[in-house]
Order: C-alpha cells, then sequence, then structure tokens
C-alpha cells in the first residue's frame, strides 16, 4: 500500500461502498413495481470503477458476479470507447451473447462524472417479466432468439440527461406489461443515482486522487488476499464431467458438460473445452454469462467472505473454445443457457473435492425451477402474472449437512399468503419432502414440495378467469439428476414439475412453455435435496436417528441407505443389527464396485 | 409523589427515581437475580427507602426475553399450523444473504420439526372459510401435547391476518383443555400478512411467554404486597412504554425493552450538550449495545432480526453482542482464545464476586490488570475477591504458557476488538465515518472499555454521563407513554368510505385514550395523531402520511398530493396520476410525562481539588509494561475540571478509564468528555 494511504480508511471506503450499493438495492427493492424486483430479488447492483471493474456489488444473485462490468466494457466497445460516455446519459442493454444471462436482464448503465471526467459506473440489472417473448411472460423452449422477445443492445435511453422517450414507447409497446417495464426502469436508473451520490460524496470527502488511490488499493487487496488462498490448494489438474438434460429440442437426450481446473501457484484456469457444442434449443450461454458461473465457484472457494470486487478475479482465466455451448452466438435461443453453466459450477467443485474438502460442497438441487402464471382478468383486461420461486437442499460439506429448501443467493420465494391475494391460486402445500436428500457422512439437505390449484377467483372475489397459462421450467430431472462429491450419494427422486399429479389428467411440465391450465388444475413442483457428501455408511447413528424422529427420514431409508437400524415404533436405535447391516451393505457395495 | 424506573440487566438491576416535588434525582444498583428477577428489582426500590404507594410512574426495562432468545432459554414450544405449511418456520424465505458461501448455515428454527403439528382447515385470503377447522384433529394434537410436554404453543394459520377465527377458535380451545400452556395467537401479535415473519414473530412471542409471565406474576405480586398502587409500566421496542397486562402477552414487544431506554437517554443528553450525531455504547455484565444517533433522532426500523430470525414489529435499532462484564473467556479445541458469548450473569458472575464462579471473566480480568479497584466495587458496598479473579485467570496463563497479567490483558483486547466489530457494523459497515461522531458510553463496564473502543474506531470523543451505570434506567424516565394502534384496511384511495375511516380511527383513538387515562395522564398532555399508510396501486412498499382526525371528501386529495411530495422527497421521483392505495390507519397516542432535568454541578478550577484525587494505580497496559494511573473520586470532581490521562475515575456504579494521551473535562452538568489525542472532526 502507498504510503499515505492507510489501512483503516480504506475498510471505511470498501465498507463505503458496500453500503452504497447496499442502499442501490433498497432503493430498487421499494421503487419497483415488479414483485420479481421487490420480493425475489431477481436483480443485482453495483459500483465500478471508470474501466468497469467492480469495486462492490450488493448481494443478490450470484448469476450476476462478472457479467455486469462486461457489460459496461461491451457498451463502450459498441459505441467506440469509453470518451463517448457523456454526463447525463443512461444506456441499457440485455444482449445475453455479450452481456446477460437471458433476454429478461435488463441493465442500466449509468456513467458517473467528476468534473466532466469519467471517474466511475453504477449498474443496476434486474429480471424483466416480459420484454415482448412469443408466449406470456417467457418462452423457455424456443430455438431461436427472437421468439425470447426484444433485444436492446447498447441503446442509449437517456442522453445528457433528457429520456428519449421514443425508444421508450418502442420497448412498452412491444412487450405486455408496459406500465410495469417503465416503472421498473425508472427505478434502476433511480437506483444508480442513489449509487452517484454516494460514491461522489466520498469522493468529495477524501479528493479524487486519493480516492483512486484507495480504490485501487482495495482492489490490490483482494487480489493478494485470493492468490494466498489459492496457494493453499495443492497444485494440479482436476477435471469433472457431468451431464445438462437436453439440448432444448430432444427432451431426451442428455448433452455432456467438462470441466478442467488448473491450479497452479497463485494462478487458476478453468477450461470448459470438452462440453457440448452449441444446441437447437434455449441451452446456449452466452460467453459473458458462462464465465460469471465460473467466476461462483471460484469465489466460493477463494474469498467467499470478503464484500467481492474485480480485483479477486484478477488470478482467474476462463477457456471457452468457439462453438461450445457456452459461448452462445446470435441468433441462438439462451432463457436456460444458465443451467448448463449451473452445471459447469458444480462440476468445478466437484473436481476439487478432493484438493480443497473443507472449501466445497456437494451440488445443490441445481438452483433452477420455477413457474410463471399468467392470464388475463376479464373484466378489466389486465394482464396478471405470478410466480412460483422454488429451492431446494443444498448439498453437504466437510463441516455438516446441506440445508433444507433454500436457494443459491438473495433470491427469496414470495410468502404464500401474498400469492393467494394477487392472483387466482390457492396454495395446496409449501413443506419439506421426507427422503428427498442426497445420502452421505454429511447428508445434502431436503428439498421443498409446492403444489398450487389455480382456482380462477380473485381475492376481491369481483373477477374470475376461467383459464390460464403456466411457464414452468426445471433442470437437473430424470435424465441428468444432481450428484453426491467424495462417495456421497444423489437424491433419490430428481426435480419434476407436473400438472394434475397422481389423477388420469396427469401431465410432465418438466418444460413447458404457455401449457394451458383450466380452473381446479393442480401444479405440482417437486425440487430434491442437495448431494451428498462422504460415505452414508459412515454418518453418525444419532443423527440418522434424529433426522427419522423428525420424519424427514423414513425409518426404510435409513436402514436402506445409512444402514441404521430403528424400531419402527419408539425409534430406539438397534447397535447390534445397525453395525452387521452396515457391514453388510459396505461389503455388497464393494462387490458393485468391482464389478 | 415519585417517578421510579427499574432496569434489570443480565448482572445488575438500576434503579433511578426522580422525586416529583423537587426535580431531584437518585441512582441504585443492586445485584440481578436471574432465579426471580422479581427479587432484585424489587431491592432497587427499596434501596431509595420511600413508600412504594407514593410512587405515581413505575416503568420496567428488562433482559429477560432478549436474553432467552439469544442464550436459547425459552421453553418448549409447540407450533399449530394450517395442514401443508408446518415447514414454513424452517424454510424461511429461502433466501441467503452471503452469496459465495457454499457452507452457509441457516439458524435452527426455536421449534424442531416433530412439534410443529397441523391441523385441518383453511381460510382464504379475502378471509372467507375455504374449509372449517376440523376440531378432531385438535383433540389429537392436544393428546400429543401433554404427552410431550409443551409449555408454550404458537398458533399461526394461513391467512389469519385476514380473518382471526380459526385461531381464536383453536386459542379458545387450548385454553379450555391445556390451561397449562400459554398460548400466543399470530393475529394478536401481528395483522400483517406474510406467513413466514408472522409466525416467526409468534414463535418467538410464545418461546419466552411462560418465561416472561412467571416474572411479571411474580414482580406485581411483591408491589402489590408493598402497596403499589399504580400500574406497571413496561418499557417496549418501540422506544415507548406498555403497561403489564399487554406486556403479558406480548412479549414480543419488550425484545429491545433496557437498551432502548439506553438510546433514548442518550440521544437525549447528546442534543442538551450540543451532540447530534451519536453511537450509544451501553456494555453491562452480559452483552454490549450500540444504536446510531442521527440528527438528534435514534435511528428505527419496522422489522428486526434476533438471531436472524424476524420480528414484525417497530423497533430502534439496536445491535448487540455476548460482550460484558461477566463474559467468559474460553479456548477452542484448536486452541484459540474467545470471550463471550457466554456469561456468567449474576449467578455465579464473575470469578471474584466469590458466589462460586470459577470462569475467568472480563470483570476479572479488569481486576488483575489494576483498572478495578477491589476495595470500591459498587462503591465498597459489595466485596469482591482479587484472589479468585486471579485463579481464574490462571487457567487461560497455564494452556498458553504466559504470565497470569498478559493473560488478562489478551482477554480484555479481545473483549474490545469484539465490541469495536460491533460499533464497525453501525458504522463504517453503513458508510457512516466513526470520527464524525461523539460516543455516549454506559453501563457499568462501558466507561471502563469505551476509551479503548474509541481510540480504535478513531471516534474523537466519548462523553460518560453521571451515574454511567444506570444510566438506560435515566433513558426511560425520559420517554414518553405510547401507544401505537394500526388497523390493516386495504382500499384504493378513490373507493374508501370516509365514515368507515373515521370510525376506525375514533374506535383507535378511544382505546388508546382509556390507556392514557388509566395510566394518570391529564387530558391536556394527551397528543393523537393520525397516519395513513399508502402508496402507489400496484406497488408493494408503503410511505406514512399525517391524517387529520375527521377525514373528508375534500381530503383525500390533499392527502394524495402529500403522498406524491414525500415519494418526491424520499424517491426522488412521483407519478401523480397514478392511482393511491390505502393500506393501513394508524392512531399514535403520546402521554407527555414531566422529566427529569439535568442539574448542574459546582463549579471548580482546571486542576481537580485535592480530595478527589485517591492515589494512584499500577496498570498493565502492554506486554511487560506497566503505567501509573492518577485514580479520582467522580463525585468530588468539579465542572471545569481538566484530568491528563493516564486516569482512573471512580464512582459507584461504573469506572471510568482515560488512557494515555487522552484528556477529560467536566463539563457543567458533571459530564465527563473524553478526547482522544488524535485530530478529526467532532460529532457536533
Amino acid at each position: 500500500m502507498k504510503k499515505e494511504l492507510n489501512e483503516s480508511t480504506r475498510e471505511i471506503i470498501r465498507y463505503a461502498l458496500m453500503e452504497a450499493a447496499n442502499e442501490m438495492k433498497i432503493k430498487l427493492i421499494k421503487m419497483s413495481v415488479d414483485t420479481l424486483f421487490y420480493e425475489a430479488k431477481d436483480f443485482s447492483v453495483g459500483l465500478f470503477n471508470s474501466k468497469g471493474e467492480m469495486l462492490s456489488q450488493a448481494a443478490g444473485l450470484p448469476h450476476f458476479l462478472g457479467n455486469l462490468g462486461q457489460s459496461i466494457r461491451e457498451t463502450a466497445k459498441d459505441i467506440d470507447g469509453f470518451d463517448k460516455f457523456k454526463p447525463g446519459d443512461v444506456y441499457i442493454t440485455n444482449d445475453p451473447y455479450s452481456a446477460t444471462l437471458h433476454i429478461n436482464d435488463m441493465t442500466v448503465i449509468y456513467p458517473i462524472f467528476w468534473d466532466d471526467e469519467l471517474i466511475a459506473f453504477s449498474v443496476a440489472r434486474g429480471h424483466w417479466s416480459g420484454i415482448g417473448a412469443a408466449e406470456g411472460v417467457q418462452v423457455v423452449s424456443a430455438d431461436n432468439m427472437f421468439k425470447e422477445g426484444n433485444v436492446f443492445k447498447s441503446i442509449k435511453l437517456w442522453d445528457r440527461g433528457k429520456l428519449n422517450y421514443e425508444v421508450m414507447k418502442i420497448i412498452t409497446y412491444n412487450c405486455r406489461i408496459p406500465d410495469k417495464i417503465e416503472r421498473d426502469l425508472y427505478a434502476q436508473r433511480a437506483a444508480c443515482y442513489v449509487g452517484e451520490q454516494r460514491l461522489k460524496s466520498l469522493v468529495k470527502k477524501y479528493g479524487k486522487e486519493r480516492f483512486f488511490n484507495y480504490t485501487d488499493a482495495i482492489l490490490d487487496h483482494a487480489e493478494r488476499f485470493a492468490r494466498n488462498n489459492i496457494k493453499k490448494i495443492p497444485d494440479g489438474e482436476y477435471e469433472a464431467s457431468g451431464y445438462w438434460d437436453d439440448n432444448g429440442v430432444n427432451l431426451n437426450m442428455p448433452i455432456p458438460i467438462h470441466v478442467k481446473v488448473i491450479v497452479k501457484g497463485d494462478r487458476v484456469t478453468i477450461d470448459l473445452t470438452g462440453s457440448s457444442k452449441r444446441v437447437p434449443g434455449s441451452a446456449n450461454c452466452g460467453r459473458t454469462q458462462s464465465e460469471t458461473e465460473c467466476r461462483w465457484a471460484y469465489c466460493a472457494i477463494v474469498a467467499p467472505f470478503l464484500p467481492t470486487n474485480e480485483g479477486i478475479f484478477r488470478p482467474l482465466r476462463v477457456i471457452i473454445p468457439e462453438g461450445s455451448i457456452f459461448n452462445a452466438k446470435k441468433p441462438d435461443a439462451t432463457y436456460l443457457g444458465y443451467g448448463p453453466a449451473d452445471v459447469a459450477k458444480d462440476l468445478i467443485y466437484t473436481a476439487l473435492a478432493s484438493a480443497a474438502p473443507r472449501k466445497v460442497c456437494a451440488p445443490n438441487y441445481g438452483q433452477m425451477e420455477n413457474g410463471a402464471f399468467y392470464g388475463i382478468w376479464p373484466k378489466s383486461q389486465e394482464f396478471w402474472y405470478g410466480w412460483v420461486m422454488m429451492a431446494g437442499g443444498t448439498g453437504g460439506n466437510f463441516y455438516r449437512d446441506g440445508q433444507n429448501a433454500m436457494t443459491f443467493g438473495d433470491l427469496s420465494n414470495e410468502p404464500q399468503e401474498k400469492i393467494e391475494r394477487n392472483y387466482p391460486f390457492k396454495v395446496i402445500r409449501y413443506t419439506l419432502p421426507p427422503d428427498s436428500e442426497g445420502a452421505g457422512k454429511h447428508r445434502g439437505g431436503f428439498g421443498l414440495l409446492c403444489e398450487v390449484e389455480f382456482t380462477g377467483k380473485r381475492w376481491s372475489g369481483d373477477d374470475v378467469c376461467k383459464e390460464a397459462r403456466v411457464c414452468a421450467y426445471a433442470g437437473r430431472g430424470k435424465n441428468a439428476p444432481t450428484w453426491g462429491i467424495l462417495g456421497g450419494h444423489s437424491p433419490r427422486l430428481p426435480n419434476y414439475i407436473k400438472v394434475n399429479p397422481g389423477t388420469p389428467e396427469e401431465v410432465d411440465a418438466f418444460r413447458k412453455s404457455g401449457y394451458p391450465l383450466k380452473v381446479g388444475d393442480v401444479v405440482q413442483f417437486y425440487a430434491c435435496g442437495g448431494g451428498g457428501y462422504g460415505d452414508s455408511l459412515e454418518r453418525d447413528v444419532k443423527l440418522v436417528q434424529e433426522d427419522v424422529k423428525e420424519g424427514l427420514v423414513s425409518v426404510k431409508c435409513a436402514k436402506e441407505t445409512y444402514g441404521v437400524v430403528l424400531d419402527s415404533d419408539t425409534y430406539e436405535i438397534d447397535v447390534e443389527e445397525t453395525k452387521e447391516f452396515r457391514q453388510k451393505l459396505s461389503a455388497s457395495r464393494d462387490k458393485g464396485r468391482k464389478k | 409523589m415519585y417517578r421510579l424506573s427499574t432496569d434489570v440487566g443480565g448482572t445488575f438491576t438500576d434503579g433511578v427515581l426522580l422525586d416529583e416535588t423537587t426535580g431531584k434525582v437518585m441512582v441504585s444498583k443492586v445485584p440481578s437475580t436471574p432465579v426471580d428477577p422479581a427479587i432484585g428489582t424489587i431491592q432497587s426500590m427499596e434501596r431509595f427507602g420511600i413508600p412504594i404507594n407514593e410512587v405515581s410512574f413505575l416503568v420496567h426495562g428488562t433482559t429477560v426475553v432478549i436474553n432467552a432468545l439469544l442464550e436459547g432459554k425459552g421453553v418448549k414450544t409447540a407450533l399449530i399450523t394450517t395442514k401443508g405449511f408446518r415447514d414454513v418456520l424452517e424454510i424461511r424465505r429461502s433466501n441467503r444473504t452471503e452469496m459465495y458461501n457454499a457452507l452457509y448455515k441457516k439458524p435452527t428454527p426455536l421449534i424442531p420439526r416433530y412439534l410443529r403439528l397441523e391441523i385441518r382447515e383453511r381460510m382464504g385470503a379475502n378471509g372467507k372459510v375455504l374449509i372449517p377447522l376440523k376440531i378432531s384433529n385438535l383433540a389429537q394434537i392436544i393428546e400429543y401435547l401433554h404427552k410431550e410436554k409443551v409449555e408454550s404453543i404458537a398458533v399461526c394459520l394461513i391467512n389469519a391476518y385476514a380473518n382471526p377465527e380459526h385461531e381464536e377458535e383453536i386459542g379458545r380451545l387450548l385454553n379450555e383443555q391445556y390451561p397449562e400452556a400459554t398460548i400466543s395467537l399470530s393475529h394478536t401479535i401481528t395483522k400483517r400478512y406474510y406467513e413466514y415473519e408472522r409466525t416467526s414473530t409468534t414463535v418467538q412471542n410464545a418461546y419466552v411467554m411462560p418465561v416472561v409471565q412467571r416474572y411479571l406474576k411474580n414482580l406485581e405480586k411483591e408491589l402489590r404486597k408493598r402497596r403499589f398502587q399504580s400500574v406497571l409500566q413496561i418499557m417496549q421496542s418501540n422506544g415507548g412504554i406498555m403497561t403489564s397486562v399487554i406486556a403479558r402477552e406480548m412479549p414480543i414487544l419488550m425484545v429491545e425493552s433496557g437498551p432502548v431506554a439506553g438510546a433514548i437517554g442518550g440521544a437525549q443528553l447528546a442534543s442538551t450538550i450540543g451532540y447530534n450525531n451519536v453511537i450509544t455504547y451501553d456494555m453491562g455484565g452480559t452483552t454490549a449495545k450500540t444504536s446510531i444517533v442521527r440528527g438528534g433522532l435514534p435511528e428505527t426500523s419496522d422489522q428486526y432480526m434476533v438471531e436472524r430470525r424476524p420480528i414484525l414489529s417497530p423497533v430502534i435499532d439496536i445491535r448487540e453482542i455476548g460482550a460484558g462484564g461477566g463474559s467468559i473467556a474460553w479456548i477452542d479445541e484448536a486452541g484459540a482464545l474467545h470471550v463471550g458469548p457466554q456469561s456468567a450473569g449474576a449467578k455465579p458472575g464473575p470469578a471474584c464476586y466469590m458466589q462460586g464462579g470459577e470462569e475467568p471473566t472480563v470483570t476479572d480480568a479488569d481486576l488483575q490488570l489494576g483498572i478495578l479497584d477491589p476495595n470500591y466495587f459498587l462503591g465498597g458496598e459489595m466485596d469482591i475477591s482479587t484472589q479468585l479473579a486471579r485463579e481464574a485467570i490462571k487457567k487461560v496463563a497455564h494452556s498458553f504458557g504466559i504470565s497470569i497479567d498478559r493473560a488478562a490483558l489478551g482477554i480484555i483486547k479481545i473483549v474490545n476488538n469484539n465490541m469495536a466489530g460491533l460499533l464497525r457494523s453501525m458504522t463504517v459497515k453503513c458508510g457512516y465515518d466513526p470520527r464524525d461522531f461523539a460516543m455516549v458510553a454506559f453501563g457499568g463496564a462501558g466507561p471502563t472499555h469505551a476509551a479503548a473502543v474509541a481510540r480504535e474506531l478513531n471516534i474523537p470523543t466519548v462523553i460518560v454521563p453521571s451515574s454511567p451505570g444506570v444510566f438506560s434506567a435515566w433513558g426511560m424516565l425520559m420517554t414518553d407513554l405510547r401507544h401505537d394502534f394500526t388497523q390493516t384496511y386495504i382500499k384504493l384511495m378513490s373507493n374508501i368510505d370516509v365514515r368507515t375511516v373515521n370510525g376506525i380511527f375514533r374506535n383507535l383513538e378511544v382505546q388508546i385514550k382509556e390507556l392514557l387515562e388509566r395510566e394518570n395522564i391529564l387530558d391536556e398532555n394527551i397528543m393523537i395523531t393520525y397516519e395513513m399508510d399508502l402508496r402507489y396501486y400496484g406497488q408493494e412498499h408503503t410511505l406514512a402520511v399525517s391524517a387529520p382526525s375527521k377525514l373528508t371528501h375534500a381530503d383525500k386529495e390533499v392527502l394524495n398530493r402529500s403522498f406524491d411530495e414525500l415519494h418526491l422527497r424520499i424517491y426522488g421521483h412521483n407519478a401523480p396520476e397514478e392511482p393511491k392505495e390505502v393500506v393501513s390507519l394508524k392512531v399514535v397516542g403520546m402521554g407527555k410525562v414531566r422529566k427529569p432535568v439535568l442539574q448542574t454541578i459546582t463549579r471548580g478550577d482546571e486542576a481537580p481539588v485535592s480530595e478527589s484525587r485517591l492515589g494512584e494505580r499500577r496498570v498493565y497496559v502492554e506486554e511487560g509494561k506497566y503505567q501509573e494511573f492518577s485514580v479520582y473520586q467522580r463525585d468530588k470532581l468539579r465542572a471545569g475540571n481538566i484530568i491528563q490521562g493516564p486516569a482512573i475515575i471512580e464512582e459507584p456504579t461504573s469506572t471510568t478509564v482515560v488512557e494515555n494521551n487522552q484528556i477529560c473535562s467536566v463539563d457543567q452538568y458533571g459530564n465527563l468528555i473524553i478526547t482522544l489525542n488524535h485530530i478529526g472532526q467532532m460529532g457536533r
């Protein structure tokens, strides 16, 4: 650190930048009108230096860990350089090939100036519930970009402070929820404004040059921190392979994913070569997004608790060949591209499991399972839509079991009471399904079972909607279930979504865009538990007994998977039989392996 | 007549008495009595030697609730909820805020799954019954609860906020058939929707209710024995007070009971002497707490978390950690030294209290280092043993192979660092620069550690009020009575029925006035205000706009406009053409009470009078290094006195440390103002 800088001021500025990002987040939550913003928090906001390097980012979705800065750089490229940004300009982009996760992620890029000098950027990205897709809120089964919605790449929406309303009209006219889109766009810009104000107050307080020196020092510190942690991982090349469910067109053909992690000294290279080529369906992932998923796993291993900034990622290089599913090109469909990218993320943990057993966790339920419902209120002709945001089990780790029904970031469910107030639905069940975990020495967390019934009735009683549609999707289903590590098991049942389960009308809705629902139809979402960590026969018998007492593991599964024999009434452990049975299971597993 | 406040902490119980005729203030401090904290409370009152029947106003603050929540010492509790939703408590909102922590762990639910029971019933979002309550289900549940010997039951049904009938029915039957358990019905605590947050609030209420009821019942019995004739007032988290009758049903409103009073006192004191931006720092026997006052007002929020568990009730924003005089120093499996969060509490207390405590605590370390005077603890009223403190710290010293002094210093450094982290979380991590704040330090151990913690954070000024050890109790006398009543009423502004709204306002107002009358507040001291929570239709978050007591049609437009203006001011934009929606109607009643006026002290010279000087004490300050500290007696100090550190200033309820290179001056009210030796802005 330079001589005139001191560590306490550096820390104050670091946390002030974090808090500025948090304030941006609060602003967006309070001002926005879409439930995906204010409730689910499917967005990300942050501050960046004048080169587009991340200074701070609020807790939101880890999916956006690398692609906000890239959005800035891509926009700068499109407009012929950073010097083309002018005070008061605001750009938007939702280009999935160069900037975002999918088309729905609208990004607002807000350059910040000090005495006419570009000093930083404020960025707010959020998932819009509709940007003109072929069907309803979104399309997950498209085979090209044009069915997924409209793309606005590096468009200047505010020119030196003045809104280009003609462009706004193009955006809003072409989607189903024009008012919400417009208001949320203003909310995103307002969030950026808050970031600008907070950042400028720091520049004012510490002086521009000192501020730059300190922000550089913050990034340098994070880089050193990351390098020190990388050095603790033994050098080597670590590989792992897995599958994503399908190519988006043929739903019964799993596609391969391969990762190689090279640790050398204080550097890490992640190579995605060997994964599937681009596919005809929507599982293609833009290069920027693929890199982001790699950053996520990398960050969780080298600096999980440090406030994130670009410095952490300086030691990381990601290799993605041309033509790869992880290098989508226009006009590939990309809505589900984060699914295979997330498999790659978990394969990074898997590859490093033996090299860094205390740092990784077993894969989770797959982080992707949702349903968007929509329809029209006949009387007011209002377009309504609502979400079921699923969670599932997380994987076990060195220290403990995985967590029950939890997402991967600040993505929150919508309260069931709110779903019933806002949409014509009744929630029948929202519960942890027993025996849904991946067994292991430290088992995965339990999953989530949610069942909703389409009632058609508006809660206030003044309207009835007789038909609705649902766009449902999940990954890691029966073709490519999630897995355990270091001997841990997969969950017994993979993810599924069904309409009217257990009736003659049962329909598999694992990947349906615009599936029609009639009044009384029930949609059942099942998210599995997390993968297991370590051998289930080494699990503490007391913990197995506790799970049985809690009604989360059945007496049958306790015996079959953990080798623990319990009295079916009192749940007392039969010590002798357990010992015998575990030996027997162990022997038969060894035999199975030898074959 | 007298006004009296008592504040029960984990270690001591404090009292402040205001003589209404003379305006004179007296203080007391006695050890807390954890087995029955009422005993300590009564003792703290009896110290004053006044007839209890002459107490016209009694405020009581207690950490009984927070301690039970933090230490997991509530009772065996069960939850009854709607079929299909027993896991809501555990699933929470399914999110996590530590995005990259692959090893993240949620807090364990206060009620394990086998005690979360489902009942067949269902209410619609519009308040209509979809499935009638299946009473026979309840009979089985009650049998099971009996078998499991459950002491408290939380009932939280889906959509009960819209229609509480089923909860009421269950409550009635439980009262009949399981009278030995206490019962918390979600709708009586909050009528807001969001099933997880409401369940969490109800469960925490239930978890501590028997503990609180036993406590209050006892206390009131003791008060009646002494012919106490007024109403027992309990300090609430929102900074106001409530009667004990309500507190018994809703202990969750008293989570921050004592600490909040410290924040209010801190704000009042600081603005009186000209500081508007203040960090309050309150270190007692069990915890250290902090709050932020900006522009003279404590920061507040609508919802908060205790151990990451949400509570839906308004609160003055206080953060705390388990770091107090009684915090126990311990060594983990990997051989690292930790301090707290476990506390030796009042019984057995620190080893030096000679009550059987054997674990080394912060107080023992302070005594070992020479900071505390063994002959002047609680003004000499309590005997403590240097020998026992030494014995306890020896364990730590032996394990590291270092001297006892060094071990004691290590304990103090760790606890100071923990507290600096706490203060950092309220300042630096919120983007505030501690250099822009003054610290008001209180609680028995606060002034002892304040200078070191302030130095760590570059806080330029530390203010130590008179009787810092009972400062929270003093803050309670600075509090007005406050009752908030809120009724959910969701309707578009254009569609509201003015008569219905006025009816609700009158109804709430009557309830509030009745309470204030019972609390001996004269009409002219009652202030009632009306508010509406509004939002743009389609938006989720609301803003409160003040409303007239009697709404007319013409007022709708006025309210709309003030909402637009407020929205612009807070969010930087508005949408006047958008329809507005009313979400709730609120009435707030304040009963203004007479407050103690700060008394000035005699003026003196710059140099303290010689009688104030008690001598010198050798204190271990750095590895292998001792310093001579001058020791002063605080009540002999005069306004205008200046003391150069290193110094120790003793008074019955606390000991203030002034470090080397720090300067302490005494202001006209007898406050100690410590200036740290570095340049920085003051909190003025």
